[in-house]
C-alpha cells in the first residue's frame, strides 16, 4: 500500500479516490458526505458532487482535466487548477483515500 | 391522598405517575392527558411525586421526583418538578424509540406533516402554538419520531413547553398551579394541547414539508426554498444521538428529504409565519 500523501501535494498526476470512509448521498445533484470516522457532514454542490463520482483512484487529474476538457470545451489547464484546487480541499478535509491533511506547522 | 394516573404511552415509552399530592398528581396528568392511555405491564416505568408539606398551612414545601425508585429531581415549586418530569419524558422517548428521533416542532394538515427542525431558544415552540391555535393539528413541540424505512411519523403530543418570551403572545394559555397550591410565577409553562383547541391533537402522519424556522426579532417573516441536500445537513444537526448511528440516521433522513418540500423561514411576526406554512400547506 502507497504511503499516504499530503492535502497540499496533490497535482495533476494524483489518481483521487474517495475516501472507504466516507457515505456518499446525492440529492437533486448535490452531495452529502458523511465522514464515518470524524461523524462529519460536508456539503458539495451539484459541480463537486459530479467530480467526487468521478474519482475512482485510477484517473488521474490530468486525465479527468483532458475528458472534461473534450466533453465540456475549455482551457484544460484552467480546469486542471480547478481539480487541484477542489480536491486538495477534499484531502484536507480528510475525505480522500490515502491523503492526511498538513497542518500548518507540518509546512 | 395518592393519586395514581393511568399508565400512559409517550411515542413507545410506557410510564405511570404515583404523587403523594393528589391535586399534583390530577393536575401533571391533565396536562399529559393528550398521551395515550394503555394498560401498564411489566415494562411500564413507575414515576413518583413525593412531596413534603408543612404543618403549619398544609402547603408542600419541596418536592421530589423518582423513576423507578430512583430520584431524578427535586424542587420547591410544582412546576419546577413538572418541567423536570416533562425533560425526562423527552429523553426517555428518544432512548426507547428504535428509530429516528428529530429536534423539531411539528404539526399535521390532513395527514400531512410540517417538521420544524430547529436549535433550542430558536422558537420552534411558539411557531408550533401559533399553528395549532390556527387550525393545525399538533404532533409534537419537541421531538419528531419516524416510523424505520418511512416518512411516517408517530405523534408525541407532550404539553407545549412555552418560555416566558412568548407567553404574551398566549395570553389565554396561561396555566393554573395546581388545586389549592399557592406557587410563584411559573419559569415555563407547561400547555396541554386540549387547553389550545378541542380535538388538536394528530394521528400517524406523514413528513411532506420541511421547514427550519429561526425567529429574528424585527426581521419580515420569509419562507426561503432550499435545496433537499441542504436539508439533510440540517435535519441531521437537529437529530438526537446522531453521532451514535450516524449512517443509519441519515439513509433513514434521506427518505424523509426525498418525500419533502423544504424551506427555511425567517420568522419575524408568528402570525406572519402562520400565514406563510398556510400558504405553503395549501400549495402542495
Amino acid at each position: 500500500m502507497p504511503d499516504p500523501v499530503s492535502d497540499r501535494s496533490i497535482d495533476g498526476r494524483f489518481a483521487p479516490a474517495r475516501g472507504e470512509h466516507v457515505h456518499t448521498v446525492v440529492l437533486d445533484g448535490e452531495g452529502v458526505l458523511l465522514d464515518e470516522q470524524e461523524n462529519r457532514l460536508h456539503l458539495l454542490n451539484v459541480s463537486a458532487t459530479l467530480l467526487w463520482q468521478l474519482y475512482d483512484g485510477a484517473t488521474t487529474l490530468d486525465e479527468l482535466a483532458t475528458d472534461l476538457s473534450t466533453e465540456l470545451g475549455g482551457d484544460p489547464a484552467a480546469i486542471l487548477a480547478d481539480l487541484v484546487t477542489i480536491s486538495r480541499h477534499l484531502g484536507a478535509e480528510g475525505l480522500l483515500e490515502g491523503v492526511v491533511p498538513e497542518r500548518e506547522d507540518d509546512a | 391522598m395518592v393519586h395514581v394516573a393511568p399508565a400512559r404511552r409517550a411515542v413507545s415509552y410506557t410510564f405511570r405517575v404515583t404523587s403523594e399530592h393528589d391535586a399534583f398528581g390530577a393536575w401533571f396528568d391533565a396536562l399529559v392527558g393528550a398521551l395515550p392511555i394503555v394498560d401498564a405491564d411489566d415494562d411500564t416505568a413507575e414515576w413518583s411525586i413525593v412531596s413534603a408539606v408543612s404543618a403549619a398551612d398544609e402547603q408542600p414545601t419541596s418536592w421530589r421526583f423518582l423513576v423507578d425508585g430512583e430520584e431524578r429531581g427535586s424542587g420547591q415549586a410544582p412546576d419546577q418538578v413538572a418541567t423536570t418530569m416533562i425533560q425526562t419524558l423527552n429523553g426517555q422517548v428518544v432512548q426507547h424509540w428504535p428509530g429516528v428521533v428529530c429536534h423539531a416542532g411539528c404539526v399535521s394538515v390532513d395527514g400531512r406533516a410540517v417538521v420544524m427542525p430547529a436549535d433550542p431558544e430558536s422558537g420552534k415552540s411558539t411557531l408550533t402554538c401559533g399553528l395549532v391555535r390556527a387550525g393545525f393539528d399538533y404532533v409534537t413541540d419537541e421531538g419528531v419520531a419516524f416510523v424505520a424505512g418511512s416518512t411516517q411519523i408517530e405523534p408525541y403530543p407532550k404539553p407545549l413547553s412555552l418560555d416566558p418570551g412568548s407567553w404574551f403572545l398566549f395570553p389565554e394559555l396561561e396555566p393554573e398551579p395546581p388545586e389549592g397550591i399557592v406557587a410563584d410565577e411559573m419559569a415555563q409553562w407547561q400547555v396541554a394541547p386540549a387547553t389550545i383547541r378541542r380535538a388538536a391533537v394528530s394521528g400517524p402522519c406523514d413528513a411532506r414539508f420541511l421547514v427550519f424556522p429561526e425567529y429574528v426579532e424585527g426581521a419580515d417573516t420569509e419562507l426561503v426554498p432550499m435545496s433537499r441536500a441542504e436539508a439533510l445537513v440540517e435535519l441531521a444537526k437537529n437529530t438526537f444521538e446522531f453521532n451514535q448511528h450516524s449512517r443509519a440516521s441519515l439513509d433513514e433522513l434521506e427518505l424523509v428529504v426525498r418525500a419533502c418540500v423544504c424551506h427555511r423561514l425567517t420568522v419575524g411576526s408568528l402570525d406572519d409565519a402562520v400565514d406563510c406554512i398556510r400558504e405553503l400547506t395549501r400549495g402542495a
